[in-house]
């Protein structure tokens, strides 16, 4: 499920290192690198050198640490990573396809033919910390208790209103019931990488088998009225929970065993656990402790690599792997590489500019398509970005089947802008060779502000090469640096003329509804833009409801081909994850879904001491 | 003694009560609103029906208590009704305010908002009344009726809105002052039970910060380590750079007329204009780098912060090379501030006739400088030296970052990012109360030891 948020709620990116998704590098090719499809796969090195470390730990950089551990309440992204090797859950995203695959479950869930029920049927070598095997019930119990209204997950509540029941099949001690409100392409996808908690563990009073899914599904319901789960919804809530190495527990095969906050978080992993014996990939976990380690200077960063105190990291600068790839100890020591990932970098134009009035001019497709032909998309890339990045025409990545190859790629033309305006009447020049046109009975200039996030200087680099760009062609840029949470208030109020930013996505199916419904855009959601009519509304509802793959494939290309045709954006350049991995360790896939690498499966190299960990 | 530590004592009563509120509203004052930044920063904001993310938004937001108003009393145009303060919902605010400041009747404003909403008219209505002003926009949505699909009832309340606006109008600029026996503040400084989370907090007045909205943890729980790092580096600072700039200070009279000693200024106000982050940069990059001088480590010490303080000052003492480049980066300013400081009391003292009595009966310079005037510019001295404080708690912001020390600093920053308004008020409390402290120390002990202004309270008491 976590998964799914991902892909369907596009999240922002946030962090500075997420923006240097820029980047760049030598195209020198490491030791053993072998690319197969969507992922990448790092091999042996042909030496073990003395310096390196012969420890089975993984260190890990991490510009961030998580909000808390706790199975629902928390919410950061790092935390959903980590769960995947403290937590099993129904369904897993397999990062090598970009898939729903499998996790706790002996197959994907079968469905029923209203497409509402779904049957889990749980694998039985699964087994808790405690020895017991995991039942019908644990699940039952993780739904019912993301589902309490006293439970703190306001962010997750929303997933779990779509869930009208959870129950035990009758005469089967492994299979579980969930039957859905409404048919939703995303029913199945939901439950990938969402923990399964354990009821006895959390629940050693079944206190939320008093309460059934009714209630809870009801929402004139008042938790707070039943002292019990009053009780039981404020211990769950409370902080232990989410930091105590004893009262997180989980299916995975790490746990927690030290928390040093702001500075460091151990994982450990657990004496002849389930996964031991498991054959899937993902489940295999290697290395005896995960080490995260948070540092966001980029400076100490750098040097720390150098030292080799990190094995690894997917959030450096890319500006910080650039120069550490052309650094001979960094490279002896390290694979850096950049990688391909479901994103994307934009400049939304306010196409229903009545709330600014700088941009009524943008309210006119042609002035919208003559600014996408006046944005120098390939030199940003080649000067910002250093080349690395690839230029994209929609919001689909070309890694997805769904991605429409007939739309071409919207180059930097001046001599082309000049003339759409011209034809658009935008004719007329003010003394600072501004263009002008009569709009509403009023003499507009063309004059418009580009807001762009302060947390990098890139941003403002390539608002600078805009803007140069546009004068050439009569179009005045102002610009205008914010943080991120202006950012996100001009852009959801729609109090902008273009704005500047980048998001990203997954594997899974696109969901285009929050991007490009007009209910997103009334409901001051991300459709920042303004794009979409009854039409692609049509689309997009549809895309909700429909399963069958081809049909939705049309649907897709449609929708993508309106966007390229109505200009709400002007598409820059792919986003790419910046990875550095130490040689000493084998056996690390790099993909482009999220997280970008699994830690579990690093091997301590052949060459050095690998034989005597391997579970 | 007794009435100055009374005197003391009140005026720091006040400004403790500033700072109470300082904290409180200097953390709200941040722009953005945090419950929609949590939600779409954060994994979340996630379905693709708008109603459950209004719906989410709104759990969040009450959660959080932000449905509360800031403060005891807040002051609307009497057109606003008593629950304005409360609403959650933004659009719905803006759009009420504005029919009723069109209108004048607050009562029917608050059915039409509620109504517009509900049917999602909001944009609509909001793009027409901004661009052609909101009494065209009860206009045409009155005029075109058939094709907003509004009810019936709406439209002839949208006519008693236009009648009204000509009757009422006025009204908006009478002001009303709101009573708000529950609200934000009183539920930071004294406790209660926030309605949206049953989250209990006691209040900073039991020296319960509350909960962290990111986190969950108890704020008080989550500064007490980054507080004792900090304080730690700043006093470590202060406790170094006393004698080190008295030595300097001292060496710097005893040899002002050598040309090394007249070179010193220059160099001193040329390194004490370098930005600490800058110094700490280079530092780390001359003597934590493998290419350079490897002697440092590069990040932060790992600080055991489960066992109690006593692992925790271990754990910190046993790492303490990691302290030396953060240490020096926090303490260089404060060095050649204060050194240059004993420099200019010593040449002042200099001038004094004792001095020159000293030196007709044959003691040494070197003497007179280290033994008797030193002596007499050490209150000065350390009464600037207690100003530096706040310094040093604010210079950590940048030594944190920079060298990832998980101190006040990081955590403030950190708050700041996420919108973690509980963390924000509690760190500028504590920076504030333990500046005031250091404060009204330096004053007790300048009483204490300057007969003068001893003298002058003995005098003025009789």
């Amino acid at each position: 499920m976590l998964t799914t948020m991902k892909k369907i709620n596009l999240v922002i990116l946030i962090h500075l290192s997420l923006f240097l998704t820029l980047s760049c590098g030598s195209k020198k090719k490491v030791d053993v690198i072998v690319e197969s499809g969507n992922y990448i796969e790092l091999g042996d090195p042909s030496t073990f050198l003395d310096a390196w470390s012969k420890e089975n730990e993984v260190v890990i950089h991490e510009l961030n640490e998580p909000d808390n551990l706790h199975p629902c309440n928390g919410t950061s992204q790092v935390r959903s990573e980590m769960f995947l090797y403290l937590h099993g859950s129904l369904l897993r995203t397999d990062l090598r396809t970009g898939s729903v695959q499998p996790g706790i479950c002996k197959s994907m869930p079968q469905i029923s033919e209203s497409q509402l029920d779904l049957i889990f049927d749980l694998r039985e070598d699964i087994k808790w910390d405690d020895n017991t095997l995991i039942s019908p019930d644990d699940v039952i119990f993780t739904i019912k208790a993301a589902k309490n209204p006293g439970t703190n997950n306001a962010a997750f509540k929303p997933y779990f209103d779509l869930v009208e029941k959870a129950e035990r099949v009758p005469n089967s001690a492994t299979k579980v019931l969930i039957r859905m409100k409404k048919v939703y392409v995303q029913n199945v996808a939901l439950w990938a990488d969402y923990p399964i908690i354990q009821k006895s563990f959390y629940d050693p009073k079944n206190v939320l088998d008093q309460f059934s899914f009714e209630q809870f599904n009801d929402t004139n319901f008042h938790a707070d009225q039943f002292k019990d789960l009053n009780e039981w919804s404020t211990n769950f809530n409370s902080p232990p929970y989410g930091f105590d190495s004893k009262l997180i527990s989980g299916l995975g095969p790490y746990r927690l065993k030290e928390w040093q906050q702001g500075q460091l978080l151990i994982l450990e992993k657990k004496e002849n656990h389930w996964t031991d014996k498991s054959t899937v990939y993902a489940e295999k976990a290697y290395p005896k402790k995960l080490i995260f380690k948070v540092n966001k200077d980029a400076v100490s960063t750098q040097l720390s690599f150098l030292k080799q105190e990190f094995d690894a990291s997917t959030s450096l600068s890319s500006r910080g792997l650039i120069e550490m790839k052309s650094d001979s100890m960094f490279n002896q020591n390290y694979h850096g590489r950049f990688v391909d990932v479901y994103g994307y970098t934009f400049i939304a134009l306010n196409t229903k500019p009545a709330l600014s009035n700088n941009a009524l001019a943008l309210s006119e497709v042609e002035v919208r398509k003559a600014l996408a032909s006046l944005t120098p998309v390939q030199p940003m890339i080649d000067v910002v970005c250093k080349g690395v990045n690839k230029a994209v025409v929609g919001p689909v990545a070309k890694m997805k089947s769904s991605y429409n190859s007939d739309l071409p790629l919207i180059l930097l033309d001046v001599k082309k802008a000049n003339e759409i305006l011209d034809a658009a009447k935008w004719n007329e020049r003010d003394q600072d060779g501004v263009r002008m046109k009569m709009l509403d009975g009023k003499k507009v200039r063309l004059e418009l502000e580009l807001t762009f996030l302060s947390t990098t200087p890139e941003w403002r680099e390539m608002a600078l090469m805009i803007e140069a760009s546009m004068k050439q062609a009569g179009v005045k840029l102002n610009l205008n640096m914010t943080d991120l949470q202006t950012w996100l208030d001009k852009g959801t109020s729609h109090h902008f003329d273009m704005i500047m930013g980048s998001w990203n996505s997954s594997a899974l199916p696109e969901d285009y509804a929050q991007l490009w419904a007009t209910s997103s855009w009334k409901e001051n959601g991300l459709n920042f833009s303004g794009f979409g009519n009854e039409k692609t509304d049509a689309i997009i509802d549809s895309l909700a409801v429909t399963m069958d793959e081809t049909a939705r494939l049309g649907m897709e290309k449609r929708i993508q081909a309106a966007i390229y045709n109505e200009y709400p954006y002007v598409f820059l350049y792919g986003l790419v994850r910046r990875t550095a991995i130490h040689k000493r360790f084998s056996g690390a896939e790099l993909y482009g879904e999220r997280p970008g690498v699994l830690y579990n499966m690093f091997q301590l190299n052949s060459i050095g001491v690998k034989t005597s960990v391997t579970p | 003694m007794k009435s100055i530590l009374i005197k003391r004592f009140l005026q720091t009563l006040v400004s403790l009560l500033l700072l109470v509120l300082f904290s409180f509203f200097l953390s709200r004052v941040l722009p953005g609103d945090p419950a929609k930044y949590i939600l779409t920063f954060n994994n979340s904001q996630v379905v693709s029906s708008p109603e459950g993310r209004t719906k989410s938004y709104e759990r969040q937001y009450r959660q959080m208590g932000l449905h509360l108003p800031y403060f005891y009393f807040s002051m609307e145009s009497r057109l606003l009704p008593d629950s304005f303060v409360h609403l959650p919902d933004n659009d719905f605010k803006f759009l009420l305010c504005s029919l009723s400041y069109y209108s004048g009747n607050p009562s029917l404003s608050y059915s039409i908002a509620k109504e517009l909403i509900a049917k999602k008219k909001t944009n609509d209505f909001f793009l027409n009344f901004q661009s052609v002003g909101i009494s065209v926009a009860v206009d045409d949505m009155l005029a075109n009726n058939d094709a907003s699909g509004i009810t019936k009832n709406l439209l002839v309340d949208l006519s008693k809105l236009k009648v009204d606006h000509n009757n009422h109008y006025w009204k908006r600029w009478i002001p009303s002052i709101q009573w708000n026996a529950k609200n934000q503040f009183h539920l930071w400084c004294f406790g209660g039970k926030s309605e949206g989370s049953g989250l209990v907090s006691k209040g900073i007045v039991q020296g319960d910060f509350g909960k962290s909205w990111t986190r969950g943890g108890d704020v008080f729980e989550m500064m007490k380590y980054p507080f004792l790092l900090t304080l730690f580096l700043s006093v470590f600072v202060l406790v170094i750079t006393f004698p080190l700039a008295l030595l300097m200070g001292g060496w710097l009279t005893l040899y002002q007329q050598k040309w090394y000693a007249k070179l010193q200024k220059p160099l001193l106000i040329f390194t004490y204009s370098i930005p600490t982050f800058w110094m700490g940069t280079a530092l780390l990059l001359f003597f934590a780098n493998p290419r350079m001088l490897d002697w440092l480590p590069t990040a932060s010490p790992v600080l055991e912060t489960n066992n109690g303080f006593g692992s925790w000052f271990f754990s910190l003492c046993s790492q303490c090379e990691y302290l030396i480049i953060p240490l020096f980066a926090l303490g260089y300013s404060t060095l050649i501030y204060l050194s240059q400081l004993v420099f200019e009391l010593l040449k002042d003292e200099l001038q004094k006739p004792y001095v020159m009595t000293l030196r007709a009966v044959g003691s040494s310079e070197r003497k007179i400088i280290f033994y008797y005037s030193m002596k007499n510019v050490l209150v000065p001295l350390i009464v600037s030296g207690m100003s530096v404080f706040p310094l040093l708690l604010g210079g950590s912001v940048i030594i944190d970052f920079l060298f990832t020390m998980p101190g006040m600093g990081s955590l403030m920053l950190q708050a700041c990012d996420q919108k973690d308004f509980p963390i924000i008020s509690g760190v500028l409390f504590v920076s504030g109360l333990v500046t005031m402290l250091s404060f009204a120390l330096t004053d007790l002990f300048t009483y204490q030891v300057n007969p003068l202004i001893r003298y002058s309270n003995l005098k003025k008491n009789g």
